[in-house]
């Protein structure tokens, strides 16, 4: 009798021993130790985000999860969360140059109050989708790199790219 | 009393004690047949690993596993050697190895679930912590790991409920502490945190880790910085979209005038918050090595 | 009638002394005979040959602790204790331990008597002391603390007694390596005139079950039979280790025999001086650090300038020199331990011997050698210090490593950068 509820206790933890002891790591590649390839600080992205705009951030973003080895999956979900927010940023542009402002509101003053917004929102779908990869490499000691380079060229450089699409997307459209 | 067996106990007792140095220094004295003791190399690769020489750790752990290819230590210890290396894969077939002759070997299961958490599979990771947790509720390690799991999955909660689960029985498990300061610390409790790293590393003042946590939860609960909770509470996005909403509210509401002064503390406390941690943060780590 | 065997017997003896079962059986039978001394010696005699039975050997120890042969009962515990009786070694432990608390303060060592079997037995941990404070350079203030708080009450135990203070109990040297622990420990002991028994963990640690616990406590049953004297225990957190830190049992069960032997219950370690020596304060289990136990601490600190002019002086006495300021050198040598001066004069003659080498002369060591050689190194105390400054800093609730605190802020220390 017992030596049956043994087995009948054992079984399931058998089965399942079963699913989880097959390897799943053999082709995984050790980092490389080159400070260029290391992650950055997800908390200093949002500099890049308010600064520079969704183009600027979901830049930075998608080569962050890259060196963070995010699945393809979630590469593409970064992707599709940065379109997302640069065609939110497109509507809520377009809305608000044909809408009647508030006195104490300029329509520039509005628009760019509303890309940041709109930066801010999709950084933080951006750094729910990289947080737990970070907090994996940071756990295991991963050392970070330094986002300067790179934030700078994205604030600037794409930051430049995305007020000239946003303008002449939204002078196509209105026109 | 002069035996073979008298230089590896005092060596594993230096082990013990936490002096690998000195296990080694005997060790080294050995040779001849006494080589042959898959012991003598199983305490020499732990001698290493506790001195951070993980490759000649793994090394030595090999030649002990030719002796012995059927020793689950040995086997565990490499897997720990080679994943501290970040040879993850070389790390899963060492544990895969020591499991299939221990397969509900807690410790081991406990191991590879952290194994593959580093390797970024965190479902797996968490049904094998579970699955060791069921097997041995009370073992530290095990508990350990489903807490460290739990972290890293950003389950905060749960993380700090299992490191509170392991304080129970082991109230001065340092790690445990710090795992659950680091917990609280993520879900904004700066002053839960600060007590628990403190105890951390009052228990363990060599882990740099957790001075560097105390260190940070000092200056995170400093006076000055008082002011900024908010910001480490609810995150500097949040904040900003929050002062902003209350700025057009009240300019909505035909509240100049308060909307104006409101704008004016909030620009303070941003000008505030880019001058006074940093001086802050200065003064604190001054005179301290890196 | 027993007096004629016994007479008889002793005629045997004297034609064939090396007849031990012989002898047993006079032994036995001067026991029953109530003569009591006799009988000891003869038992003695056995025990010097090594010829006592371990059988006989609880029983021999019984009738030494009642002829007031506390020496002799407790070699012949020990022998037992060796010869793997467990049965009634307890009890005649008790009884030793109580006579020994009956004695009181004042106790004269007898010595052992010498039988025809040869020269007395004397354990292997125990020395006489040879060391006394005049060869340890400086630490005046060390020294005048360790008079106060050890030597005086072993002098004096008189004036100590009529206050309520006792000689013997705990204490604990900590400090940097190499900066002079044990060699004040052994210096006290030669200031004390003590026999001076040594306990390291080598001497203790075995891997067969229970018989380290064992070896700790022959070695403090050895020092209290030879009371007054000095125990030194170096390195005392490898041999009490932390429990709360420690992975394995055999640390753990030491630490429990060594409790049960500071606690001694009673009195039994009146008159022994137990002094421990560690550079790892941080490691040694806390209930070891409890009143009662090594409750008196004395920091060594790195030898300050004073003393470490006068250990250049003891290192280079007998070395050809000239022209040497050993002060200068020794204020620059800050926080310099007595090892790392050691090396200094090694390294200085190293320089000399290349240079006698290469010259075919004999040339002297001078300031230039000595200062060359200050120039490459470091001080090895400061590892130490950073170590300590952590404890200090995270882990000095309790204010346990006070005076190591007090010593951080020192103006030699506070320059460095730990």
């Amino acid at each position: 009798m017992r030596t049956t509820e043994r087995e009948q206790d054992y079984a399931p933890i058998a089965a399942e021993l079963d699913a989880l002891l097959k390897p799943s790591l053999q082709d995984y590649q050790p980092r490389t130790p080159q400070p260029e390839k290391r992650p950055w600080q997800l908390s200093y992205q949002v500099f890049v985000a308010f600064f520079g705009g969704v183009l600027s951030a979901t830049l930075v973003a998608y080569l962050n999860g890259r060196a963070l080895r995010l699945s393809r999956n979630q590469l593409l979900a970064i992707l599709a969360a940065g379109l997302v927010g640069f065609l939110a940023t497109i509507v809520v542009t377009l809305l608000l140059g044909r809408a009647s402002m508030p006195e104490f509101l300029s329509p520039g003053d509005a628009t760019t109050l509303a890309s940041r917004a709109i930066a801010l929102l999709t950084f933080l779908a951006f750094y729910r989708l990289q947080k737990p990869a970070d907090r994996v490499y940071a756990f295991f000691g991963g050392e970070y790199g330094s986002i300067l380079p790179v934030g700078l060229m994205a604030i600037f450089g794409l930051g430049f790219v995305q007020w000239l699409l946003v303008k002449m997307i939204v002078a196509a459209l209105a026109g | 009393m002069a035996t073979p067996e008298r230089p590896l106990t005092l060596g594993e007792h230096y082990l013990d004690i936490g002096q690998p140095a000195r296990a080694l220094e005997i060790m080294r004295q050995m040779a001849g047949a006494e080589l042959e003791n898959p012991r003598y190399w199983y305490l020499r690769g732990r001698a290493l690993y506790a001195l951070d020489r993980h490759a000649e750790a793994a090394q030595a752990l090999r030649v002990g596993l030719k002796r012995a290819p059927w020793d689950v230590q040995l086997l565990h210890l490499l897997s720990c050697a080679e994943q501290q290396q970040g040879n993850l894969a070389a790390a899963e077939r060492a544990v895969l190895a020591a499991l299939q002759l221990a397969p509900e070997n807690p410790a081991l299961l406990s191991q590879y679930g952290l194994l593959v958490a580093q390797g970024g599979q965190l479902a797996k990771a968490q049904r094998l912590v579970e699955l060791a947790a069921r097997l041995d509720p009370e073992n530290v390690y095990v508990g350990r790991a489903r807490t460290a799991v739990a972290y890293l999955q950003g389950d905060d909660r749960a993380a700090t409920r299992h490191g509170r689960e392991i304080l129970t029985q082991a109230p001065e498990d340092d790690v445990a502490h710090y795992m659950v300061g680091a917990a609280l610390s993520e879900q904004g409790e700066v002053s839960g945190a600060k007590k628990h790293f403190t105890t951390a590393a009052s228990l363990n003042p060599e882990q740099q880790a957790f001075r560097e946590a105390v260190l940070q939860s000092r200056y995170y609960t400093h006076w000055l910085l008082w002011p900024l909770r908010p910001f480490n509470r609810w995150g500097t996005v949040r904040v900003w979209m929050g002062a902003m909403a209350i700025l057009l509210t009240l300019e909505a509401l035909g509240q100049s005038r308060a909307a104006f002064i409101f704008a004016i503390a909030y620009i303070a406390l941003c000008v505030y918050s880019w001058v006074v941690p940093p001086l802050l943060r200065w003064w604190m780590w001054r005179g301290r090595r890196s | 009638m027993s007096a004629d065997r016994i007479t008889a017997l002793l005629q045997a003896l004297e034609l064939t002394p090396d007849n031990h079962p012989l002898r047993l059986l006079l032994a036995e039978m001067l026991q029953s005979a109530g003569q009591i001394q006799e009988a000891i010696q003869q038992y003695e005699i056995l025990l010097s040959a090594g010829q006592l039975p371990p059988q006989s050997l609880l029983g021999a120890g019984e009738l030494a602790v009642a002829a007031d042969r506390l020496d002799l009962a407790a070699h012949c515990l020990d022998q037992a204790l060796k010869a793997g009786l467990v049965d009634g070694t307890a009890a005649l432990q008790a009884k030793i331990d109580a006579k020994h608390a009956e004695k009181g303060m004042i106790r004269v060592l007898l010595p052992v008597a010498a039988g025809p079997g040869g020269a007395p037995a004397v354990s292997g941990l125990e020395k006489r002391e040879k060391v006394t404070f005049a060869d340890v350079g400086g630490l005046e203030e060390v020294k005048k603390v360790i008079h106060r708080l050890i030597i005086l009450p072993l002098m004096r135990p008189d004036i100590y007694w009529r206050y309520g203070r006792q000689a013997g109990g705990g204490v604990l040297f900590l400090g940097p390596p190499g900066c002079g622990k044990t060699l004040l420990a052994r210096a006290t002991a030669g200031e004390c005139k003590l026999p001076f028994f040594n306990v390291r963990i080598e001497d203790i640690l075995d891997p067969w079950f229970g018989v380290s616990e064992r070896n700790l406590h022959a070695a403090f049953t050895e020092a209290r039979a030879k009371a007054p004297c000095v125990l030194l225990i170096d390195e005392l957190d490898a041999l009490a280790y932390a429990r709360r830190k420690q992975q394995g049992q055999v640390g753990r069960a030491l630490v429990d025999q060594m409790l049960q032997e500071l606690d001694a219950i009673g009195a039994e370690n009146r008159q022994v001086l137990i002094m421990a020596a560690t550079n790892a304060p941080w490691d040694v289990d806390e209930a070891l650090l409890r009143p009662g136990r090594f409750d008196r601490r004395i920091f060594v600190p790195p030898p300050d300038a004073e003393a470490r002019y006068q250990i250049l002086k003891i290192l280079l006495a007998s070395l050809p020199v000239a022209n040497l300021d050993l002060h200068q050198i020794a204020k620059k040598a800050e926080l310099f331990s007595g090892a790392d001066l050691k090396a200094l004069v090694e390294q200085a003659v190293d320089q000399v011997i290349e240079e006698a080498l290469e010259s075919q002369a004999e040339p002297p060591i001078t300031m230039k050698h000595l200062e060359r050689a200050l120039v490459g190194l470091r001080p090895t105390t400061l590892e130490w210090l950073s170590r300590a400054q952590n404890y200090v800093e995270f882990a000095n609730q309790d204010e346990r490593y006070q005076e190591i605190a007090d010593f951080l802020k020192a103006p030699e220390v506070r320059s460095r950068k730990l």
